[in-house]
């Protein structure tokens, strides 16, 4: 029997699972996992993860394919460091259409005050993205949204929470025109007829600040 | 010494089979010329894919002239020689590092062109805004043409001048093996019934994702919504490299922020490689809603070692972790192809 590449690598990829079920120990609990989960909002604002109050602001971003989003996520008590994840939604503050939404896995680290914050601002928290040809008011820039967020961690349980955000483009000429339009009006940014705009190549790969404590052991 | 050379002969046959040659006999496929009445037509030219390599062309054309100014195309033919990953027809929009002027020109058939190979071609940023016309993913040596008659009454609107850009991926590595050379093609049929609803198109994509060897089996999942009115979904199929095991895509009520129900799945493909194109759906999205997608993904060892992923990870990990890329061989995808009728913009979700 012959064995192609393709056939190999895809019976190593069938026996890492096992493998890895063998060696992985269980997520560590972070806080007291017998008690009910506590949330509060995270998101990003000035490239760095920072807790939310309501009316927090959040950066919009490019992400690596172009488009623009923001990163809204939660800090968490009484949680599993891995295997759980988190879902973020955007919907106006007085409710109505939800403009959008995301789940994705997140991992949690450890904060000096007790808190677990999500271990990257930019893939633990949900990346929403915003400016599209969407429902809703056309100007998203200053404009207070509500984000619902959400938790299960690896047990299955599961809590959320919400937070009054406002997504700004911080002077980002590309976000500013093209977030004040519904897409369908003039919309002619300068770095168009310079070729190549060098803040849609960037990689978001700016670390997360952790000042108000420390990375988990 | 028998054996000695029977071995050497099934290495080979083992290394012939495993990266394409790019020399053994093929039957090509073969696609009718369109004359200007019946539609337009283009074929790109042969090209190697060598070993261990993975590529991607971009090729530029314009909609010739037409009679009323507008080609309305109701049935389309994508045709790809084996090895093929995707090949994607988009409508150029905003120019960035990625421009019709900086091609060599190439003979594409019905029409002229540019083509761009590699370079600004693989920057997935310099296509952000330009809507998607049509696309395929099917390339087996036993079905290299996909064919799709639009809906009654349905068609795809181009205009004349029109700028389209058509992007090739071939990949002849561990992952898509390409036994022959690379080649696609298009015919975009002319509507000659009158149809005059015009087929949209949606374009999501989830970035920002990892599977990694200490989380492998991670899911992605992203919702969104459609511009107002009511929208009727034709076709659709998603788009991973060969970590993904599931990928769906549901109705969403637009309201709710959770995952939508399971009976509100209107499709679902394990095949990564050659994922299903569904055609003839039917579903009709709920007014103010859209749709809501989910990626599955199993973590495999990297046939070349993790140094590549690494390199590419903007965390730089030293956790083994695909993360967003084109690159089938070390990055991964969470794509959303969609068509929907009627029109009333080009969605992108991201």
């Amino acid at each position: 029997m012959l064995l192609t590449r393709g056939t190999v690598v895809a019976a190593l990829g069938l026996a890492a699972p096992a493998l890895a079920a063998c060696s992985d120990p269980p997520a560590a609990c972070l806080g007291d996992c017998t008690l009910p989960i506590e949330l509060a909002p995270t998101g990003l604002r000035d490239g760095v993860l920072v807790d939310l109050v309501d009316g927090g602001e959040v950066d919009i971003r490019p992400p690596d394919q172009g488009g623009f989003v923001i990163y809204v996520g939660v800090r968490a008590k009484n949680v599993h460091a891995r295997g759980g994840s988190v879902s973020g939604a955007l919907r106006g503050v007085s409710g109505g259409p939800t403009l959008t939404i995301e789940e994705r896995p997140a991992a949690f680290v450890l904060r000096a005050d007790g808190w677990a914050i999500p271990e990257s601002a930019f893939q633990d928290q949900p990346n929403l993205p915003v400016c599209g040809p969407v429902p809703g008011p056309a100007d998203f820039d200053q404009t207070a949204w509500q984000a619902v967020l959400s938790f299960r961690d690896s047990d299955g349980r599961t809590a959320s929470t919400m937070v009054t955000v406002q997504p700004r483009c911080g002077g980002w000429a590309d976000c500013e025109c093209s977030c004040q339009f519904d897409r369908t009006g003039p919309c002619t940014p300068s770095w168009i007829d310079a070729g190549v705009d060098a803040r849609l190549d960037a990689r978001l790969d700016a670390p997360v600040a952790l000042d108000a404590g420390a990375d988990a052991p | 010494m028998w054996m000695m050379r029977l071995t050497a002969a099934a290495a080979l046959v083992l290394a012939l089979a495993t990266c394409g040659d790019n020399q053994s006999p093929y039957e090509p496929w073969i696609l009718d010329p369109l004359t200007p009445a019946q539609g337009l037509w283009i074929r790109t030219p042969e090209f190697d894919v060598a070993p261990g390599a993975e590529i991607q062309y971009c090729y530029f054309f314009q909609v010739p002239a037409q009679a009323d100014g507008t080609l309305w195309v109701d049935r389309i033919e994508l045709a790809l020689n084996p090895g093929s990953h995707h090949m994607n027809l988009f409508r150029v929009k905003t120019l960035r590092g990625l421009k019709p002027t900086d091609g060599s020109p190439v003979d594409l058939g019905g029409v002229q062109g540019t083509e761009i190979r590699e370079g600004e071609c693989w920057k997935s940023p310099n296509w952000s805004d330009w809507p998607l016309v049509a696309n395929n993913q099917q390339s087996s040596i036993d079905n290299p043409i996909f064919e799709w008659a639009l809906p009654t009454g349905v068609a795809q609107k181009l205009d004349a001048g029109e700028m389209l850009m058509l992007q090739i991926h071939y990949v002849n590595a561990a992952t898509q093996d390409t036994p022959f050379k690379g080649r696609g093609g298009v015919n975009l049929h002319r509507s000659t019934d009158g149809d005059t609803m015009e087929l949209g198109t949606l374009f999501a994509t989830q970035q920002n994702i990892r599977i990694c060897r200490s989380n492998p089996a991670p899911t992605y999942g992203g919702g969104c919504a459609m511009p107002q009115g009511t929208h009727t979904v034709a076709a659709a199929n998603g788009h991973f490299h060969s970590r993904g095991r599931r990928f769906s895509i549901y109705a969403w009520d637009g309201v709710s922020t959770s995952r939508p129900p399971d009976s509100a799945r209107f499709y679902q493909s394990e095949a990564w490689a050659e994922p299903d194109m569904a055609t003839g759906l039917n579903v009709q999205l709920p007014q103010g809603g859209g749709i809501y997608w989910t990626c599955e993904y199993q973590w495999s060892e990297p046939a070349d070692g993790c140094e590549a992923l690494q390199a590419a990870d903007p965390q730089h990990s030293t956790d083994c972790c695909y993360t967003f890329g084109p690159k089938v061989e070390t990055s991964e995808h969470c794509n959303v192809f969609l068509y929907y009728w009627p029109k009333t913009a080009d969605v992108t979700c991201f």
